[in-house]
């Protein structure tokens, strides 16, 4: 079947295709967004029961795989130490993030030109700092300005108070300033006051499974009830199978199965797609034609490749008093002292450590248990209660170089409800990854026992964390060496547009979510200055 | 709630006993601590009612393989000694049955009230309630504040 013809076709609902609704929105050209997902209804949220531990670890699972909703498709990530996290359904990945919400610094758009490695993005910081802006205000943020890990980068009338410390990030802010190192209130998607019509946070500490308050911002809840009141179309469960080529090389439109499973074709004059660093290169290489045998817009041969994760280490320590337990976001303060290059520490560029306050009974259990720390029979309660309410702790995110050796690729035999090729993911961790990851490891502990923890639980590379998911149809000025060009236009086909984490040309050493964003309303700016030559 | 184990799950008396066992093998009672074990009534019931029964069926599976390779015999003919050396089996055990049936036992056991009560956490959903969360020692950013900014300035 066949649909009216649209002007503007998104491709996935998510951090950045929400972005590209809102944006595009006042142009008045029809718009439609396909999004293989459901609406998420907030009560459904884990945080809405008591049994809130156990549903974040099946149905509001990070991993696709676990989860198995008809909504998720199937990854093969057996190839690859770490595997992917997503979520599927309107708000993407951000339903379930954490809401950290850090941007890059200027260095890490010089990547190539500073340290001599990967290379140098085709844009700058000072091209994205109004569009960061601009999505602070659509997304809300809370935070301290000052940070002087960061430049300058808040209006007072843009930001709304920190995070509460509490008791566990004034423990682990205890230890930093012992060693003499930076922290600081994290930058943090989660409105503290009303925001948006969005209440405040009540520190339900369930962020990862998605936010029953509102608080968190997720883009089903930001951009897109803005979008769609100003006439944006939002089909959901409606699933992407493959982009098709006119005779003149341009996109014009794709074939995707409806809610009731049946194949639709929707023709659309500019096509976007924003289906995430994995979700686009499986589309892009199902997306096969005589001109493009290996995959849409593939002369290059670059989309699939240079997938970068950020290899995380998880560092905990236990602390001789209670602290928060599970009460609390996640979200509370970072630092950023191991963030630029220096290469006395044995690697190239630098990671961020963000505080993730402390865990639930269960979770508190399952660390104890797989750590050694709790045994099997008569000492278990003695044992957990050692940890209960005791731990927190910190993630380090290390910057992932590109290399061409790590990939998405179609997978093949595994399918997903629709017969359409899984992503298949290769990848391996790097020798600087590595050496980042251990260094990031041993200074967490000694700043840990600096505030006062007397056992210290370790983990690297975080096997779950393959969250942010990048670099897999990478920007850049040269068809040869990048995929789309310093606007998200694909080099190959003039109306394809590409807007989400695939774009990345580094990953630098912070969450990407504030980046992709802003860099998709660069991107749809970049249109609606073109409108008139978009395709020239 | 009845100390009933629901009749209509999928398990026979065998795999349920097997269960029980090895969950209160995990987690005994502590009578100091007002803890019960993970075979109380409600706790295993609510074990059995949450296990996807291919899960169930598969840690049953491994442990009888466990108990023919050790004991030479099935965990229902094993005696309560020769149980317990299984269970020390199983406790240091990495395979993926175990493991799932251990994280099922401890989301079902942590998530019972008097668990929770035992270890004075309120037994309620997160939401819509709430907690509170003490905003902490902002005194100690005062020394981070000094610093002069350090991140690396690149040119245009
Ligand atoms: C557990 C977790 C914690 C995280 N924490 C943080 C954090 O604290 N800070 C941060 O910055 N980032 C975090 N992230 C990452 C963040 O969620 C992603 O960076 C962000 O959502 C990516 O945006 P995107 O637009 O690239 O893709 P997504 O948000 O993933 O959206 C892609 C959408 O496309 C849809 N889609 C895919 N394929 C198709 C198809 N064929 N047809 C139709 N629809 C399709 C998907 O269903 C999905 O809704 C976290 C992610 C997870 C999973």
């Amino acid at each position: 079947m066949s649909q009216q013809p649209v002007d503007v076709l998104i491709i996935g609902a998510g951090a950045s295709g929400a972005v590209a609704a809102w944006n595009l929105v006042e142009t008045r050209m029809r718009i439609v967004c396909l999004e293989q997902g459901d609406w998420v209804n907030p009560s459904d949220y884990p945080s809405t029961g008591q049994d809130w531990e156990a549903r974040s670890w099946g149905e509001y699972s990070v991993s696709p795989n676990r989860r198995g909703r008809a909504t998720d498709y199937p990854v093969n990530d057996t190839d690859s130490p770490i595997a992917v996290s997503n979520f599927n359904g309107v708000g993407g990945g951000t339903i379930l993030y954490n809401g950290h919400f850090p941007r890059f610094h200027p260095s890490d758009f010089r990547v190539k030109t500073l340290d001599g490695v990967a290379d140098d993005w085709p844009i700058d910081y000072a091209t994205l700092a109004p569009f960061y802006a601009q999505n602070d205000q659509m997304m809300g943020i809370a935070g301290l300005a000052g940070d002087p890990a960061n430049p300058p980068h808040f209006d007072n009338d843009v930001l709304m108070p920190p995070l509460p410390l509490g008791k566990s990030a004034s423990a682990m802010a205890r230890g930093f300033n012992a060693q003499g190192w930076h922290w600081w209130p994290s930058d943090a998607a989660i409105a503290t006051q009303e925001h948006d019509g969005r209440a405040p946070c009540i520190n339900l500490g369930a962020c990862l499974s998605g936010c029953a308050q509102g608080a968190k911002a997720s883009t089903d809840i930001t951009y897109w009830p803005h979008a769609m009141r100003q006439g944006v179309e939002l089909r959901t469960r409606c699933r992407v199978r493959e982009i098709t080529l006119d005779d003149a090389g341009m996109a014009n439109g794709v074939w995707y199965y409806d809610q009731d499973g049946a194949e639709q074709f929707q023709q659309a004059a500019v096509v976007i797609l924003a289906t995430n660093g994995v979700g686009t290169p499986r589309l892009m290489l199902n997306s096969k034609s005589e001109r493009f045998p290996n995959g849409l817009a593939n002369s290059s041969g670059l989309v699939g490749k240079n997938l970068m994760f950020h290899p995380y280490a998880m560092i905990r320590g236990v602390f001789p008093e209670a602290l928060d337990g599970h009460r609390g976001p996640g979200a509370c303060i970072w630092s950023q002292e191991f963030y630029e290059t220096d290469l006395s520490r044995g690697f190239v560029r630098g990671f961020t450590f963000e505080m993730n306050r402390g865990m639930g009974p269960a979770a508190t259990a399952m660390l104890g248990l797989g750590h050694g720390r709790i045994p099997w029979g008569e000492d278990f309660h003695r044992m957990y209660a050692r940890l209960h309410e005791r731990v927190t702790g910190m993630v380090a995110i290390c910057e992932d170089l590109p290399e061409l050796h790590n990939t998405v690729t179609l997978d093949d035999t595994l399918v997903d409800s629709h017969g359409i090729p899984a992503p298949k993911i290769s990848y391996t961790l790097s020798d600087n990854s590595r050496k980042m990851l251990d260094y990031a490891m041993a200074r967490a502990a000694e700043a840990l026992r600096a505030g006062g923890a007397t056992d210290i639980m370790s983990e690297a590379p975080l096997g779950v964390g393959g969250w942010h998911l990048m670099g897999t149809a990478r920007m850049g000025v040269d068809p040869a060496k990048s995929v789309v060009n310093e606007w998200g236009r694909a080099h190959d086909v003039k109306n394809l547009f590409v807007i989400d984490g695939s774009i990345f040309v580094t990953s630098a050493g912070v969450n990407p979510t504030r980046t992709i964003q802003a860099l998709a309303l660069y991107i749809t700016d970049c249109m609606k200055k073109r409108l008139a030559n978009l395709f020239d | 709630m009845t100390n009933n184990i629901a009749s209509d799950a999928p398990f026979d008396a065998a795999q349920k006993e097997l269960v029980a066992f090895v969950a209160a093998a995990m987690i005994p009672a502590d009578a100091s601590r007002n803890m019960p074990a993970a075979d109380h009534p409600r706790i295993l019931r609510d074990i059995l009612q949450t296990a996807v029964a291919a899960e169930l069926a598969a840690i049953c599976a491994y442990v009888n393989r466990l108990a023919h390779n050790v004991l030479g015999c099935d965990f229902a003919r094993a005696n309560f000694d020769q149980k317990n050396e299984l269970a020390n089996n199983l406790a240091g055990s990495n395979a993926p049955e175990v493991r799932g049936f251990v994280s099922l036992v401890v989301q079902c056991y942590f998530r019972d009230d008097r668990v929770l009560g035992a270890l004075g956490l309120e037994a309620r959903a997160p939401f819509p309630k709430g907690y509170d969360v003490p905003t902490g020692e902002w005194d100690l950013l005062e020394t981070v504040k000094r610093r002069q900014p350090f991140y690396r300035v690149v040119d245009r």
